[in-house]
């Protein structure tokens, strides 16, 4: 309950502050720039310098968590065949992202969102209690979480068409989880998750009415160095003005 | 310029607001969990082995013993009583309070090697004896 009360304040000064500074920077604005700026915006790539837009995307993501747990003890057995899927499962995400064209025109974004990651499970090791069973693992990391992550992307230009763009995107995310660790992951972990990622990917930008967006997130987990996990996502989404939508 | 340094500043305190705010979990202790894994289930005999030597009891007519959720046990040798889990230098271990079908008291620990929803591998080194005594369970 504090942690929804906390994403929905996050949320509503993110509202609040763009709200507050799109309207402060039309009021400084001459009357006559301020028109045109208004009909220059819905649908139009981001072309303008130092003009920052503000976008909420949604994406579907595939995710793979690959597990090390040759540094725990022995307490634990979880059999190998029941908890490993070496395998990418679907998650989704949706957020918003504020895109720039700096003074230097180099394209560059910021990405605040939440994402629900449903993530295939690879386990590294087997272990063995000779002569009683066989292919077990000490840790069972939780596969479904939530996380809310902020990234900074600088995306170069690939190809510039009449009406298309297409931007390769690349960039450093942190990822933070904010849902609940099942009993089997916390008692070997610290009860704090965050990963930091690299990302890269690729954009296409649509004449500035949407962007359809894949990237590929290659993240190593900090808290937890008993426990090494990296997790890969690739996130396939579209991102829409704000200032299209309402 | 101004404005994307205030909308990073604005992002990065709304970020570092949520994991601040998000009460850090407290440590699932060693014991919770094996209570856990342990409870509720009939865990049948598989394996004993002493030294070198390794017994197989794979038949349906083997050793099994039952660990309810409140802390009752009772086995297939009529032994009826309580049991504690306790971790000793970071080794969990399964104390067992129980009495025969004639009222004698039996207590006895059991080291636990290793424990999962359907394995069990317990040990204990006899009184006068150097040998440790593993034995291996399986649930169903």
């Amino acid at each position: 309950m504090k942690k929804t009360f906390l994403l929905i304040k996050t949320v509503a000064i993110f509202i609040l502050f763009f709200q507050t500074n799109a309207f402060s920077q039309s009021k400084n604005l001459p009357k006559k720039d301020s028109v045109k700026l208004t009909n220059s915006v819905k649908g139009k790539s981001l072309t303008k310098k130092g003009k920052t837009e503000l976008s909420l995307f949604g994406s579907m993501n595939l995710s793979n968590q690959q597990i090390d747990d040759k540094n725990l003890d022995g307490s634990f057995n979880y059999l190998f065949d029941e908890v490993n899927s070496n395998s990418y499962q679907s998650g989704y995400s949706g957020g918003f992202r504020i895109d720039r064209i700096t003074k230097k025109n180099r394209q560059v974004g910021m990405v605040l969102s939440i994402n629900r990651v449903i993530a295939g499970n690879y386990y590294i090791n087997k272990h063995t209690v000779a002569p009683f069973f066989e292919n077990f693992t000490h840790h069972k990391a939780d596969n479904q979480f939530t996380t809310v992550s902020l990234a900074t992307h600088i995306k170069p230009l690939l190809i510039k068409g009449i009406k298309h763009q297409l931007h390769l995107v690349l960039g450093p995310s942190f990822d933070y989880r904010i849902s609940d660790y099942s009993s089997n992951s916390l008692v070997n972990s610290t009860g704090r998750t965050a990963f930091v990622n690299g990302d890269i990917g690729a954009e296409f930008d649509n004449n500035g009415y949407y962007i359809l967006f894949t990237h590929y997130k290659y993240g190593q987990e900090i808290f937890n160095t008993n426990i090494p996990v990296r997790l890969s996502r690739i996130e396939v989404g579209i991102s829409i003005k704000v200032k299209d939508l309402f | 310029m101004k404005s994307i340094y205030i909308v990073s500043i604005v992002s990065l305190l709304a970020f570092s607001s949520i994991i601040v705010g998000c009460q850090k979990e407290t440590a699932s202790s060693k014991t919770d969990l094996t209570s856990e894994m342990l409870a509720d289930k009939i865990w049948y005999l598989n394996f004993v082995q002493q030294g070198s030597v390794t017994n197989t009891y794979l038949s349906s007519n083997t050793y099994y013993i039952k660990f309810l959720s409140n802390k009752t046990t009772e086995d297939s040798d009529g032994l009826v009583g309580t049991y504690s889990i306790s971790e000793t230098g970071g080794k969990l271990q399964i104390n067992v309070n129980a009495k025969t079908t004639n009222s004698n008291t039996i207590t006895y620990t059991h080291a636990i090697e290793t424990i999962g929803d359907k394995k069990l591998v317990l040990s204990y080194t006899p009184t006068g004896q150097t040998n440790k005594i593993t034995l291996s369970y399986s649930s169903k």
